[in-house]
C-alpha cells in the first residue's frame, strides 16, 4: 500500500520536486504528485463537482507538467495534501516582548487569510476531508536581511524560528485541524535564517518552460536548492508515517469510510 | 505722547487686531513654544483621547513619534489599533488625570507594585488599569499581568528615549480604591469589574492635589530621564458624563478650568515644561466652536488639523511631511466586529454616553 500525497506548490516546491526526483526510490512507501505553478498562477484553481481544476491556461499547463498530465486533482486518488509554501512566511515575532494570546492568534490568522496558501488550503477543505499538511516558505538566507528591511517586512529583536513556529501551531494550524512540517532545524542559522549554502544553485521550477532548470538570480536568497529539498523531505517523512500509523483518521468527520490502507495505489 | 506698558505690545496682545478684525482661521501667533521639537527628537504622548491626535499627527508630519511597545511587526495596522498598539508611545490605555499618570510613573520607577486586583468578565480577565485594551479581556490572570508588566516596561523605556514627553490632561473626576488608595480609569462597573460602594469612591479633584500629583510625576519622570521636557495641553473634548451632581455643562467648566490652571501654573514655574493652548482653539470664543462635530464633543477632522497645523507650524523645524499610504481596503476581523478606522481615537470615557 503507498501513500498517496497531492503536493500543492510554487517556485519554492521546485526544490522538494528535485530532491523527489532523485530520491524518490529511497521512499517506496509513498508517491508525490506535484501541482505546481510559479509565482501566484496557484491562485487559479477552483473546486467544481468535488474536484479541483486549473481556470487559467498557464495554471493548467503548468500543473499538467509537474504532475504528469493531470488537468485536475480529484482528491480522492490522494490519501493527504501538502500546501507547500504559496506565500506561507513564518511568523517570526520578537520573543523578548510580551504579547497576549490573543494577540498572536489576530496577527497569525489574518496574515495567513491574505495568503495563497491558506486559499489553497479551504480549496482543499472544500472538496475533502482528507488531511492537509502546510509547509511554509523556507526562512530567507541571511543575505537577504537588508532586502526584509526595505520590504518593511522585518521583524526586529530577538527572533527565534522554533519560538514563532510553536505559537503558529498552537494558535493556528491546530485550531484549524492542520499538520504543520516545520523547517528542519539544521538548515537554520541563529534561529532566523536558512543557512547560505541552501539557497546557492537553487532551480526554476520545472513547467514546460525553456527556462526550466535554470538557476535563480545570485540574489536571490528566498529559493532553496535541491540539497535543501532532501533534507526537508527526510525530515517530512515521519509525519506521514504518523498519518498512516493513525489511520489517517485524525481530520476525518466522524463515519468517514476512508482509512489509510484500503486503498491500493 | 507719552508711553505706557500696553504701547509696544504687538498686534496679538490686543483682542481687536488679534481677533475682532480677523477670520478665525487667520487667527496666527497663538503659541510660541519654549522648545523646537527637532526631526530627530523622539517624542512620547500619553494622556486623555486628545494625545492620540497629537501622536498621529507627530507620524504623519515627518517627526519622530516614539513607540516603545509595538505591535508584532506581521500585524496589520487595524489590528494593532484594536488592540492598542500605536495609540500611545505605550500599551497604557487612556491616562486621564494627573494622579494616574502618577500612578503609572510610580510603577515605572519600581517605587510602587502595581495592585492585585483583577477583573472577571465570564472566563476572560479585565485589567482594572487598562479595561479596554485587550479586545475581549485575557486569557488568564497570569497573561493579564504580564502583558501590564510589558507595558510599565514599555512606558519606563519611552521616558528614558524621549526628548518630549507629550500629556494631555483630561479630567479631574476619578475613582479610586479607598481600602488600597489606588485609582482606576474608569468607574467599576462601567466598563468592567463590579462597583462596590463599600471600596469604591468618587472624586472630584482639586487645583492643590492636581497640581501636586502633576508636579510629583514630572519630578519621578525627570529622574528617569534628566532631559526630559514636557509639553502639557488641556484636552479640549468635554467630559462625557459627570458625577459630580452638576450639569455637565458646569461640570466640564469645572474641570477644564482647573486643569487649565493647573497645566498655566506649571508652565510659569518649570523652564522645562511648555503649554500647548489645543483647549483654547477649540474653545475660545473666537472659534464659535466650529472645530466640533455636532454633538459638540468631538473635535472635527477639521479642527485636529487646524490645531496641529498651529502646533507644528509654530515650531522653527519644518519637516516635510511624509506622502499617504493609499489606506488598505477594509477587511472584517475574524468574528465580524467592525474594524476602528485608523484616524479614528481610542477613547475609554465615551463608553459611558451608554449609560445615558
Amino acid at each position: 500500500m503507498v501513500q498517496s500525497v497531492a503536493i500543492f506548490g510554487n517556485s519554492h516546491v521546485s526544490a522538494i520536486k528535485t530532491a523527489w526526483e532523485e530520491a524518490k526510490q529511497d521512499y517506496p512507501q509513498v508517491s508525490f504528485t506535484f501541482f505546481a505553478a510559479r509565482a501566484n498562477y496557484m491562485k487559479y484553481i477552483e473546486a467544481r463537482d468535488g474536484v479541483l481544476v486549473p481556470t487559467n491556461e498557464v495554471t493548467e499547463r503548468s500543473i499538467g507538467f509537474t504532475s504528469g498530465g493531470k488537468s485536475k486533482i480529484d482528491p480522492k486518488e490522494y490519501d493527504c495534501f501538502l500546501v507547500y509554501a504559496l506565500g506561507a512566511r513564518p511568523y517570526l515575532p520578537d520573543a523578548s516582548v510580551f504579547y497576549s494570546d490573543q494577540v498572536h492568534q489576530v496577527t497569525i490568522a489574518n496574515r495567513r487569510a491574505r495568503q495563497l496558501a491558506w486559499r489553497t488550503v479551504k480549496q482543499i477543505k472544500s472538496v475533502t476531508d482528507r488531511p492537509i499538511i502546510v509547509g511554509e516558505n523556507p526562512l530567507p538566507s541571511l543575505l537577504s536581511e537588508q532586502a526584509l528591511r526595505d520590504s518593511g517586512d522585518f521583524e526586529e529583536g530577538r527572533v527565534d524560528y522554533t519560538y514563532g513556529v510553536e505559537l503558529a501551531e498552537r494558535l493556528f494550524y491546530k485550531e484549524h485541524n492542520i499538520r504543520l512540517q516545520r523547517q528542519p532545524l539544521q538548515t537554520i542559522d541563529n534561529g532566523r535564517w536558512t543557512k547560505e549554502e541552501f539557497c546557492k544553485g537553487s532551480e526554476r521550477l520545472a513547467i514546460g518552460h525553456r527556462s526550466d532548470g535554470s538557476a535563480h538570480d545570485e540574489t536571490d536568497t528566498n529559493h532553496m536548492n535541491t540539497a535543501y529539498g532532501h533534507i526537508w523531505l527526510k525530515a517530512f517523512m515521519p509525519l506521514l508515517q504518523g498519518l498512516r500509523d493513525r489511520g489517517g483518521s485524525e481530520n476525518l468527520d466522524k463515519g468517514a469510510k476512508w482509512r489509510f490502507g484500503l486503498r491500493s495505489a | 505722547m507719552s508711553t505706557h506698558p500696553y504701547s509696544d505690545l504687538p498686534e496679538s496682545a490686543f483682542w481687536r487686531s488679534a481677533v475682532a478684525e480677523k477670520h478665525l482661521l487667520d487667527i496666527t501667533d497663538i503659541w510660541r513654544p519654549k522648545f523646537d521639537i527637532g526631526a530627530n527628537h523622539q517624542v512620547a504622548t500619553y494622556g486623555s483621547c486628545f494625545a492620540q491626535h497629537i501622536g498621529i499627527a507627530l507620524k504623519t508630519r515627518g517627526f519622530q513619534w516614539l513607540i516603545a511597545e509595538s505591535a508584532p511587526y506581521a500585524m496589520s495596522q487595524d489590528d494593532a489599533r484594536l488592540f492598542n498598539y500605536g495609540i500611545f508611545s505605550a500599551r497604557t490605555g487612556n491616562i486621564y488625570t494627573t494622579s494616574l499618570l502618577h500612578q503609572w510613573a510610580r510603577w515605572a520607577a519600581g517605587s510602587e507594585q502595581p495592585p492585585e486586583e483583577v477583573w472577571h468578565d465570564g472566563d476572560r480577565v479585565i485589567d482594572p488599569f487598562r479595561p479596554r485594551i485587550e479586545r475581549g479581556g485575557f486569557a488568564s490572570v497570569s497573561e493579564m499581568q504580564a502583558s501590564r508588566a510589558q507595558a510599565i516596561s514599555a512606558f519606563r523605556e519611552s521616558i528614558e528615549k524621549a526628548n518630549f514627553f507629550v500629556f494631555t490632561l483630561g479630567l479631574t473626576e476619578s475613582w479610586k480604591n479607598t481600602a488600597e488608595g489606588y485609582e482606576y480609569p474608569m468607574c467599576p462597573g462601567t466598563v468592567g469589574g463590579t462597583f462596590d460602594p463599600n471600596c469604591h469612591a468618587f472624586e472630584n479633584q482639586e487645583y492643590i492635589s492636581i497640581s501636586k500629583q502633576l508636579r510629583s510625576a514630572i519630578k519621578l519622570l525627570r529622574g528617569m530621564n534628566k532631559r526630559l521636557r514636557f509639553i502639557l495641553t488641556v484636552s479640549p473634548v468635554p467630559l462625557t458624563a459627570t458625577k459630580s451632581g452638576h450639569h455637565v455643562v458646569v461640570a466640564n467648566s469645572y474641570s477644564k478650568s482647573v486643569l487649565r490652571a493647573v497645566a498655566g501654573d506649571v508652565y510659569q514655574r518649570l523652564p522645562y515644561v511648555d503649554y500647548f493652548p489645543s483647549y483654547e482653539i477649540f474653545t475660545a470664543p473666537p472659534f464659535r466652536g466650529v472645530f466640533y462635530d455636532p454633538n459638540l464633543r468631538t473635535p472635527s477632522k477639521h479642527g485636529v488639523a487646524h490645531a496641529m497645523d498651529i502646533f507644528f507650524g509654530s515650531m522653527k523645524t519644518k519637516v516635510r511631511e511624509k506622502p499617504r499610504r493609499r489606506p488598505r481596503k477594509p477587511r472584517k476581523t475574524d468574528d465580524g466586529a467592525a474594524q476602528v478606522k485608523s484616524a479614528d481615537v481610542v477613547c475609554e470615557e465615551e463608553l459611558l454616553e451608554a449609560f445615558s
